[in-house]
């Protein structure tokens, strides 16, 4: 588990992380999201211990990062932005040497390589120099260096960034997989990644903290509006006054004609009440044909868009 | 800190300074062991010992700049750091891989003593303080370049910096006979790394000069380790 209390960082006058708290329960895959300049990496430096807080603290499994620093560096595998990489190694020796620093015993070592080797799909260029790697290769090692010692907890800056798109579907299920047994929290700005692989996440914007909460709650709570689109057959009156008779609807607009024959009707309803149901019985009572329903979601964009855009709002002011 | 400081021997020999550090020591140190005790016919290690200690002064430098500037460029100071390991090891570790090169070097050239035995009629102590004063010196250059190293990004900035601190240190003794005045006379003095060593080359065991080095080694590294703290903490 982390715990990430009030950290606050300042570099000169410009505040970089302002009082940013959240939490990363066990078997958790935690995305902290925000623009470029965030705050995003400055907060998994603080949390890591790379970098010093000017106030608050992060605890892992219970170790405080500022009072029992090797005690909590010893439960975090970080793979930072670029991954920290000696070129001159091999694969096999880079990862030896990131295994004696984090204390694994000599005689568990050779199990313990071969363990990641083969989870991360590196066994191919592991006698190789790691300078002479392709830079999604490098990443992987890069990860790869992340799990040794196991640690119960993974943080990872961007870490498919750069990578073509075939590394990227691999690593987003390595990530995936090691999240039923780790906790991760991994950083991006690519929404669609954090949709993908995040069960939790943290919005962050101009180094504050704009929103924390599962994905399912972030997207469901924060428009409280379901839009459904209909598409049905024409009959000589339009049909706008029925469906606004339905039970739980609030609006409909008509959207017009995309298919010669059929009008296409926006549908908006509180994201509690399923009007789907009662919108086919209604269309069938009327002698009409339903030929589209399509309820469209709000996606991680639109909160994402409308959360960081309020905040800006509010600083302006 | 045991990993931390193989690892760094490792890299020497790796990317050949580790060797190439070796044979410019050896070079020097054999030139002048051929001119002046094999074709002079002398049996004092000094003048091996003494150019050697000169030498050091350009290669040192070659050794140690890498040690924190090229981590701090490729951003691989960020698993020493985030690993559970102490500042005080990492900056440790990485001294005594510096040392263990020198120790290499000085270990094979002790062809040159060994010659002088098996040939010669050497003064003993002279070569076990002669040996023993250059690790020390040694290691105060490692400190001092290790210091250095951990200030800046760029490995050549690093090299050239300490070659220029190293070698006003030694000119320090030139220029002592210029001061009059006698306080700031002793200040310098008390700077001059070469004052220290010179006992060491007469063959004279010198408590205060020990001292003196292993102060001047534990200074530095104690530097070092609050240079990186301070990063931290830093304001970049």
């Amino acid at each position: 588990m982390i715990e990430v209390m009030g950290i606050t960082k300042k570099y000169g006058a410009k505040v970089a992380v302002e009082d940013v708290s959240f939490t990363a329960e066990n078997g958790q895959i935690l995305g902290l999201l925000g623009r470029n300049g965030a705050g995003k990496s400055t907060t998994m430096n603080i949390v890591t211990g790379y970098i010093s807080s000017d106030a608050g603290t992060a605890r892992i499994d219970g170790h405080d990062i500022l009072e029992e620093p090797l005690e909590a560096k010893k439960r975090i595998g970080y793979l930072p932005e670029h991954p920290p990489l000696y070129y001159e190694m091999t694969v096999r020796e880079y990862l030896s040497f990131v295994c004696q620093l984090k204390g694994v015993k000599k005689e568990d070592m050779t199990a313990h390589l071969d363990e990641i080797l083969g989870r991360i799909h590196i066994d191919d260029v592991k006698e190789r120099l790691i300078g002479n790697l392709s830079k999604g290769y490098r990443q992987r090692v890069g990860l790869a260096g992340a799990l040794c010692g196991s640690p119960d907890t993974i943080i990872m800056d961007e870490p498919t960034v750069g990578l073509d798109p075939m590394q990227i579907i691999e690593i987003r299920n390595i990530i995936k997989e090691l999240g039923k047994q780790h906790t991760i929290i991994l950083s991006s700005h690519i929404l669609k990644e954090i949709a993908d692989i995040c069960t939790h996440v943290v919005i962050l914007n101009g180094g504050r903290k704009v929103a924390d909460d599962s994905m399912q709650n972030l997207l469901q709570t924060s428009e409280g509006k379901r839009v459904t689109v209909v598409r049905v057959s024409d009959k000589q009156s339009s049909f706008l006054p029925q469906l606004q008779s339905v039970q739980g609807v609030e609006s409909v607009k008509e959207l017009g004609a995309r298919e010669s024959g059929f009008t296409d009707f926006e549908v908006t309803s509180p994201v509690q009440a399923d009007v789907r149901k009662a919108l086919f019985c209604k269309v069938a009572e009327e002698g009409r044909a339903l030929v589209m329903l399509k309820s469209t979601e709000l996606t991680l964009e639109d909160v994402f868009a409308r959360l960081t855009m309020e905040d800006d709002r509010e600083r302006a002011v | 800190m045991k990993a931390i400081m193989l690892r760094e021997v490792q890299s020497y020999y790796n990317t050949m300074i580790g060797y190439i550090f070796t044979a410019i020591c050896l070079l020097v140190g054999g030139v002048l062991f051929t001119s002046s005790n094999i074709q002079g016919g002398s049996a004092s290690i000094s003048g091996v010992i003494a150019s050697m200690s000169y030498v050091l002064i350009l290669i040192i430098p070659l050794l140690t700049m890498r040690l924190f500037a090229e981590e701090k460029k490729n951003k691989s100071d960020q698993l020493l750091l985030t690993a559970p390991v102490s500042i005080t090891q990492i900056v440790i570790g990485k001294f005594l891989a510096a040392v263990t090169v020198l120790l290499v070097t000085l270990v094979i050239s002790l062809v040159f003593p060994i010659i002088l035995v098996v040939f010669g009629d050497p003064y003993p102590p002279e070569i076990f303080l002669g040996y023993f004063g250059i690790i020390l010196l040694g290691c105060s250059f490692i400190s001092i370049g290790l210091f250095i190293s951990s200030l800046t990004e760029n490995q050549l900035t690093a090299a050239v910096a300490t070659m220029g601190i190293l070698l006003f240190l030694w000119m320090l003794e030139g220029i002592l006979p210029q001061i009059s005045n006698p306080t700031l006379n002793t200040i310098v003095g008390a700077l001059s790394l070469y004052r220290q060593f010179e006992t060491f080359q007469l063959g004279v065991l010198s408590l205060s000069a020990v001292v003196y080095f292993v102060s001047i080694t534990f200074l530095f590294l104690f530097f070092t380790v609050k240079v990186i703290e301070r990063r931290r903490w830093g304001k970049e």
